[in-house]
């Protein structure tokens, strides 16, 4: 015979922070066979191996400071770039420290949660994580998550190529998910980024996102790929995420990588601008500034 | 050699306030990460733009919004 004891009937909810303490050991332990991105590499990031990222087990961030250039309902900003990146997209406007998880400054949680709490103390509504791409640094994120307080604004910034594993790790840590849908289809998103099953790995991130908490989603257009890419994007978000906030954003900037692509090389045309947000209009679909 | 420079440019933007404007051939100016400071500059540049205004604006009232 077996006795069993009984589960509580009211159980005390867990803390935000300390729940971040506890996820953020679980993410460094996955950094032993990294799948924290779509690109499963699988490889021991804690004795030195690394992926197609080439990040190792420490962070790097290259900017931390209060921005406005953000969703106007999310600014004033505090916004942490950390350094590197799973994907390659050619036109990342800060491409340099974006694909090298080398540059920056050494990542220390506690100083951050310091200059995040004194920017919030200094009027900064939200704190946003994002990179690179903070997915392949989810140790990192959760440590500064634990150190922040409850009542903070967080948004978790990301191309939305993250794994189940990952997904799992940041359930209920972040308030907003602002999410990148920037291909509509996978031959752009080959090309351009180096990212393969690209449009079903973003669409089931973004659907868990939508069905876990505030979700936008935002979609920068690229000169010449208002069909290819910004069409079957507007039409997937109008079908299967009626409502959902969207940015789509039209200060394309020919950086980084960008000139080896012939249709890269300037920003979008007025008529590019005006079709994409009539189709948006058209769609119905709830374009945010 | 060309790591070293870019993690020195890179180390640099982690401990100051960046922000980068690109402007093109037609006056029209892009930006990003716009901190506060440069919102202001902008609005000054072209008062009649009502989206980086409302950004201006926003870092104005923010001390207000909070806390909760």
């Amino acid at each position: 015979m077996t006795c069993v004891e009984p589960k509580p009937l009211f159980r005390t909810r867990q803390s935000r922070a300390s729940l971040a303490g506890e996820r953020a050991i679980r993410a460094r332990a996955m950094l032993a066979d990294c799948r924290l991105c779509e690109h499963n590499c699988g490889v021991n990031r804690l004795t030195g191996e690394t992926g197609l990222c080439h990040a190792g087990a420490d962070s790097r961030f290259f900017s931390a400071q209060v921005e406005v250039s953000d969703e106007l309902e999310l600014i004033p900003v505090f916004a942490v770039a950390l350094s590197g990146c799973d994907l390659r997209c050619d036109f990342c406007i800060t491409g340099a420290s974006s694909w090298n998880p080398r540059a920056g400054a050494g990542f220390v949680a506690w100083e951050m949660a310091e200059r995040a709490n004194a920017a919030l103390q200094d009027g900064a509504r939200t704190i946003m994580v994002l990179g690179g791409e903070p997915t392949i640094h989810l140790p990192s994120a959760l440590e500064l998550v634990s150190l922040l307080p409850e009542s903070a604004r967080l948004i978790w910034k990301t191309n939305a190529h993250g794994t189940a594993q990952a997904r799992e790790l940041l359930e209920g840590m972040f308030d907003v998910w602002l999410a990148d849908f920037k291909f509509g289809n996978n031959a752009c998103a080959q090309r351009l980024a180096k990212a393969s099953d690209y449009v079903r790995i973003v669409q089931e991130n973004l659907l868990w996102a939508d069905a876990h908490g505030e979700l936008i989603v935002r979609h920068l257009l690229m000169p010449g790929h208002a069909e290819c890419c910004w069409r079957p994007v507007a039409e997937w978000l109008a079908e299967h995420m009626p409502g959902v906030k969207v940015n789509l954003r039209a200060g394309f900037w020919p950086a980084w990588h960008a000139r080896r692509h012939a249709e890269l090389q300037l920003p979008t045309s007025p008529v590019e601008n005006d079709f994409a947000f009539g189709l948006a209009r058209e769609l119905g679909l709830n374009l945010i500034p | 050699m060309k790591h070293r420079t870019t993690n020195k440019i890179a180390k640099s933007s982690a401990t100051k306030v960046v922000s980068e404007i690109l402007i093109l051939a037609d006056g029209k100016i892009l930006a990003h990460n716009i901190t506060p400071e440069m919102a202001r500059v902008l609005t000054d540049l072209n008062p009649k733009d009502e989206a980086m205004s409302r950004r201006g604006q926003r870092e104005n009232n923010f001390k207000h919004e909070l806390p909760n």
